[in-house]
C-alpha cells in the first residue's frame, strides 16, 4: 500500500470517491486537458496465472486521451507535425507524470516516457501511450566476464549483482556510482569500482583474489546503502576477509594521484577494522604499498607507504567519534604521488564522514622518512581487508587535487533508485548476454522466480520468490462484497498444480581453469614521448576478460601476460619501469589496449631478447560445466493422491550454477504449486489509488463465491473512462489454498471404467451352433463375428 | 608475417601520427594500432598540491562549516602500524 494523508485516508474509508488527478507531459500540467486515462500494471510470466506472484516483470502502460485547449484542437498542439513549441510535450520518449486519488489528495500512479501519439484529424483528442521506468532499460546488456570465480573455484557474483550491474548501466543507482566512468584521456578516470551488491565482480577493473564463501555473506541488513559484503570470519593465517581487484588501468607511480574510498558499518562484523591497499609492482620481486586503515576500537585512522614486505612509514590521525559513533561510515584516502622524479615521498590525507553526516576533515601529511619513498613502480591490484560490513568500494585516479567534503558526499551526483533483494543463485561464471538491460532483466527474474517492476515513483524493485513464499498474515487491505467489490470470479486450474519440480543446473564445482588464446604482438610498438599508443585485438565473445598486463622489468617475469618497456629499440636495453600507464577495455569484440608513455622519452615493446614484449593470455574453464538437476519431490504426498503427479521442469540455463540454490528454487515451485491456488480474476473495487502490486488483500464476498480469503495482487488496472467516474480491476492470487481436498461425501470414479465388458458368445453355444470345424468355417465367419455374435 | 622485430627508424625523428588498419589473419594480431599524441604531458596537475583546502569546509581551524568538524590535524606516526 502507498503511505496517504490524512485526508486522503479519511476520505478513502469514508467509501466516497470524489476522484481526481494530476497528468504532466514533459513537466507541463495538461491534467485539466485528459479526456480519459488507463493504467495496467501486472507481472508477465510465462508461468501459469497461479504462479504469477513468483516470477515476472511488470511493465507499467499509461493510456491517455487529451484534448486541446481554447480554440486549439489536440491534434493541431500535439500531433508529430504540430508546432515544437507545443508538440514536444506529447513526443515520443517524452516524460510523463500521472497522480490520481480523490478530493482528499493524489498519490502517485505512474512515472515513465512516451512511447507513441496517435492524433486524428477532425477531432479533438490526441492517443498517448507511455511506459514506466522499463523504458530506460532499452540499452545493451553487458556484463564482464572474470575469470576469478572459476580460477579459484568460488563464487563471484550472483544473480543479484548481475540484476544491480545492468541497472547501473542504464543509471539507476543502488548506492554512490563510480565517481569517473568514463575514459577520457584529460580527465580523472575511475580504475575500480566494486558495488560488492551480491558480488565481487566489478564495474570497473576485475576480482583477482576471491574469498571463501564459508567466510562472508551479503547482507541487507545494515548496509550502508543497499547490501554488504559481511564477513564473518578471517580467512585462515590472517586477521581479517580479504578480496582484491585488479585496475582497468595500471597507472605509474611517481606520478598519480589517487583516491581510494568504501563505506563501511561499524556496527556489522566481527571486529572493528578495515583497510584499502593499493599494491604497486616495483622493479624486481618487492611490492610497494599504500594503505588506509581504520580502527575504530582506538578512534584511528592509519595510512602508510612502504612495501608488503613490511618496510614504510606511518601517519596516524584521532579521530574520536570513530569509536563513539556506531553506523555507516564513509571512509576515503588519498594518495598524491605526483612527482616528476623517479622516487616520491607521498603525501596522504584521510577523508570521513560519520553516520550524522558529519564531515572529518583530516589535514594532508607528507612523508619525510626515505623508507616510505615510492619508487617507480605500477598499480597492480587494489585490496580490501575488513572485518567490518563494506559496500561500494573505488578507486579512482588523475584527480586534479584532494575532493572537497561535497565531491567526497558525491552530493547531488546520484539519487537511489534501486531496491533489491537478498543475493541469489550464487555464480561462478556470469552468464553471456545478448538483447537489452530489459529483456536480459526478464530473463533473470524468470531463472531465478523474481519480480521485476518500476513502482509508481519510478524506483526499480527486485523481489525474490522468498518474499511470497512466506504466506502473509495480515491484509494491507481489506475489500468486501458489501461495500467494496462489484463483480468477482474464481478460478482454479489443474495446470496451477506442480508436486514434480526439476531445476536444472550447470555444475561448475568440478571446473579448473586453463590458458586460453595466447596473443604475441608480433612488431615492437614505439610510443614517443608523451603519446599513446592503443592496440586492438580480436577476442571472442566466449573469452573471459583480461585486464592490463603487467609490466616486466629484468629481475622479474610475468609469464603470459606482460609487457616490457626499453629506451632503446634493441636487444639487452634495459627495462624501464613506472613509465607507461596501460588502460585495458573490451569492446565491440576486441580487447582495446592503450599505453600511454607518461614520459618524455621515447619507449618500445622490446624483451630483453630484443623481440616484441607485448604478451596477452586469456584464462578459461578446463572444461564445461555439467548440467545437473535437482527434484523437489516427495512420493506418495497428499498433492499427489488429489491432483496426481504433475511435472514442471524449469528450463535449462546458465543462471542457476549451485546445487543448493537449485534445490531452493525448485522447493520453492513445488511450495507455491502443489496445490492449485485460486486465482480471482477482474475483482472489480471501489475505487483506491493506495493499492499497489505484490499487495496483501482479504477478499470477503458474503454473497456470491462465499470466501474470506487473502491474496496477493498480480495486476492492477485503473481506468477513467468518464469524467469523475474511476474503474479499478484487480487480479488476485491467493496466498494459499482452501485447505486440502477431503472429498467428504464423495466416491471419485476410477480413471478407467472397470465394469466388465460383454462377454460374448461362449464356446459351448459356438459349439452347439456348429457341430464341426467344417460347419464353422462354412459360414466364412471372422473370429469378431463369431465371438461378439454367438454366430 | 614476420615475427621479427622492426626497425626502429631514427628516434630523433618526429613521431608519426598516423592509423594504421592490419588485416585480422592471425588473431594475435592486433588489428587496429593507432598513435597519439598528447599536446601536454598527461600528469595531471601540478606536483605537491594535495591537500587541497576544502571550499565548503572551514578556513580557520575551530570555525568548522555546518556538519564539518574542525581539521584533525596528524597526531603520530611511525614505523610499525597498529591496525
Amino acid at each position: 500500500m502507498q503511505a496517504s494523508d490524512d485526508d486522503l485516508t479519511r476520505t478513502l474509508r469514508s467509501g466516497s470517491r470524489v476522484t481526481a488527478h494530476t497528468t504532466r507531459l514533459g513537466g507541463r500540467d495538461v491534467s485539466a486537458q485528459v479526456q480519459s486515462w488507463q493504467l495496467e500494471r501486472s507481472y508477465s510470466t510465462d508461468l501459469p496465472d497461479a504462479m504469477r506472484a513468483f516470477s515476472g516483470s511488470s511493465a507499467a502502460q499509461l493510456q491517455l486521451q487529451v484534448s486541446g485547449t481554447g480554440d486549439t484542437s489536440a491534434p493541431a498542439l500535439y500531433s508529430p507535425w504540430a508546432p515544437r513549441s507545443t508538440g514536444d510535450a506529447a513526443r515520443p520518449g517524452q516524460s510523463v507524470v500521472h497522480r490520481y486519488g480523490t478530493d482528499g489528495g493524489v498519490l502517485p500512479a505512474f512515472r515513465g516516457t512516451l512511447r507513441n501519439r496517435s492524433a486524428a484529424s477532425g477531432t479533438d483528442s490526441v492517443q498517448l501511450t507511455a511506459l514506466d521506468g522499463a523504458e530506460r532499460l532499452r540499452g545493451p546488456a553487458d556484463l564482464p566476464k572474470p575469470y576469478a570465480g572459476f580460477y579459484w573455484r568460488r563464487p563471484v557474483a550472483t544473480a543479484t549483482w548481475c540484476v544491480d550491474e545492468l541497472l547501473r548501466q542504464a543509471g539507476l543507482h543502488s548506492c554512490p556510482p563510480p565517481r569517473h566512468p568514463e575514459f577520457d584521456p584529460a580527465s580523472p578516470l575511475t580504475v575500480v569500482y566494486a558495488s560488492l551488491h551480491g558480488g565481487f565482480a566489478a564495474t570497473y577493473g576485475q576480482p583477482e583474489v576471491v574469498p571463501d564463501p564459508r567466510h562472508y555473506g551479503w547482507s541487507r541488513d545494515g548496509a550502508p546503502h543497499e547490501m554488504a559484503l559481511v564477513p564473518h570470519a578471517a580467512a585462515p593465517d590472517t586477521n581479517a576477509l580479504t578480496a582484491t581487484w585488479f585496475p582497468r588501468s595500471r597507472v605509474t607511480v611517481p606520478g598519480s594521484r589517487l583516491f581510494a574510498e568504501a563505506w563501511v558499518n561499524n556496527a556489522v562484523g566481527f571486529g572493528s577494522t578495515v583497510a584499502l591497499e593499493l599494491d604497486l609492482n616495483r622493479t624486481g620481486t618487492e611490492t610497494g604499498r599504500l594503505r588506509i586503515a581504520v580502527d575504530f576500537s582506538t578512534g584511528q585512522v592509519f595510512m602508510h607507504s612502504g612495501t608488503r614486505e613490511g618496510s614504510g612509514w606511518y601517519y596516524s590521525w584521532g579521530v574520536s567519534a570513530l569509536k563513539e559513533k556506531r553506523g555507516v561510515w564513509h571512509i576515503g584516502g588519498l594518495f598524491d604521488t605526483v612527482s616528476t622524479g623517479t622516487s616520491v615521498l607521498p603525501t596522504v590525507q584521510p577523508f570521513l564522514t560519520g553516520p550524522d553526516g558529519k564531515h572529518y576533515p583530516c589535514g594532508p601529511a607528507t612523508f619525510t622518512d626515505a623508507t616510505a619513498a615510492q619508487p617507480a613502480a605500477e598499480l597492480y591490484q587494489l585490496r580490501l581487508v575488513t572485518q567490518l560490513a563494506t559496500e561500494s568500494v573505488q578507486l579512482s585516479t588523475g584527480l586534479p587535487a584532494a575532493p572537497t567534503a561535497t565531491e567526497f558526499a558525491q552530493t547531488g551526483a546520484w539519487a537511489k533508485e534501486v531496491r533489491l533483494d537478498d543475493a541469489i543463485l550464487p555464480l561462478h561464471a556470469i552468464p553471456r548476454v545478448s538483447g537489452s538491460q530489459w529483456e536480459v532483466l526478464t530473463q533473470i527474474a524468470r531463472a531465478s522466480m523474481s519480480t521485476a517492476e518500476f513502482d509508481e515513483r519510478g524506483v526499480f524493485h527486485w523481489r525474490n520468490y522468498t518474499r511470497f513464499a512466506k504466506p502473509p498474515t495480515a491484509p494491507d487491505l481489506t475489500l468486501t462484497s458489501v461495500r467494496d467489490i462489484a463483480a468477482l470470479t474464481v478460478t482454479e486450474e489443474i495446470d496451477a498444480c506442480r508436486n514434480y519440480c526439476v531445476q536444472p543446473y550447470k555444475d561448475w564445482s568440478s571446473v579448473k581453469v586453463t590458458s586460453g588464446t595466447t596473443y604475441h604482438d608480433t612488431v615492437v610498438r614505439e610510443i614517443p614521448g608523451n603519446a599513446s599508443v592503443t592496440l586492438k585485438y580480436v577476442l571472442a565473445d566466449e573469452e573471459f576478460d583480461i585486464g592490463p598486463p603487467n609490466v616486466d622489468d629484468d629481475q622479474s617475469v610475468a609469464p603470459g601476460f606482460s609487457v616490457r618497456f626499453a629506451a632503446a629499440n634493441a636487444a639487452g636495453a634495459a627495462a624501464v619501469k613506472g613509465a607507461v600507464d596501460i588502460l585495458a577495455r573490451r569492446e565491440e569484440g576486441c580487447l582495446v589496449l592503450r599505453l600511454t608513455n607518461r614520459t618524455a622519452r621515447r619507449l618500445y615493446t622490446v624483451d630483453e631478447d630484443g623481440r616484441p614484449s607485448v604478451h596477452i593470455q586469456t584464462l578459461k574453464p578446463s572444461t564445461e560445466p555439467v548440467e545437473r538437476q535437482a527434484t523437489s519431490w516427495v512420493p506418495g504426498s497428499t498433492s499427489e493422491r488429489y491432483y496426481g503427479r504433475q511435472e514442471y521442469c524449469a528450463e535449462a540455463g546458465d543462471w542457476v550454477q549451485d546445487y543448493r540454490a537449485a534445490q531452493d528454487l525448485a522447493d520453492a515451485m513445488r511450495a507455491a504449486g502443489q496445490y492449485p491456488v485460486p486465482v480471482l480474476g477482474d475483482v472489480e473495487v471501489l475505487y483506491d489509488p493506495a493499492i499497489q502490486l505484490g499487495d496483501v488483500v482479504r477478499v470477503v464476498d458474503t454473497s456470491g463465491a462465499a470466501l474470506d480469503t487473502l491474496a496477493w495482487v498480480v495486476g492492477v488496472k485503473t481506468a477513467a473512462t468518464a469524467a469523475g467516474t474511476v474503474q479499478q480491476t484487480l487480479t488476485l492470487r491467493g496466498t494459499r489454498t482452501n485447505g486440502v481436498p477431503a472429498d467428504t461425501g464423495l466416491t471419485p470414479d476410477t480413471p478407467s471404467d472397470r465394469e466388465p465388458l460383454p462377454a460374448g458368445a461362449t464356446y459351448a453355444a459356438v459349439a452347439a451352433a456348429h457341430p464341426t470345424l467344417a460347419d464353422l468355417t462354412a459360414t466364412g465367419s471372422t473370429w469378431r463375428e463369431i465371438k461378439e455374435s454367438g454366430l | 608475417m614476420s615475427d621479427e622485430p622492426t626497425a626502429s627508424g631514427d628516434p630523433a625523428a618526429p613521431a608519426p601520427v598516423e592509423i594504421t588498419i592490419e588485416a585480422p589473419t592471425d588473431p594475435a594480431y592486433p588489428v587496429e594500432v593507432l598513435l597519439e599524441e598528447h599536446p601536454d604531458p598527461p600528469v595531471p596537475g601540478e606536483p605537491g598540491t594535495p591537500g587541497t583546502p576544502d571550499p565548503a569546509g572551514p578556513e580557520v581551524p575551530g570555525t568548522p562549516a555546518p556538519d564539518t568538524a574542525p581539521v584533525v590535524p596528524v597526531s603520530g606516526g611511525g614505523q610499525e602500524e597498529i591496525a
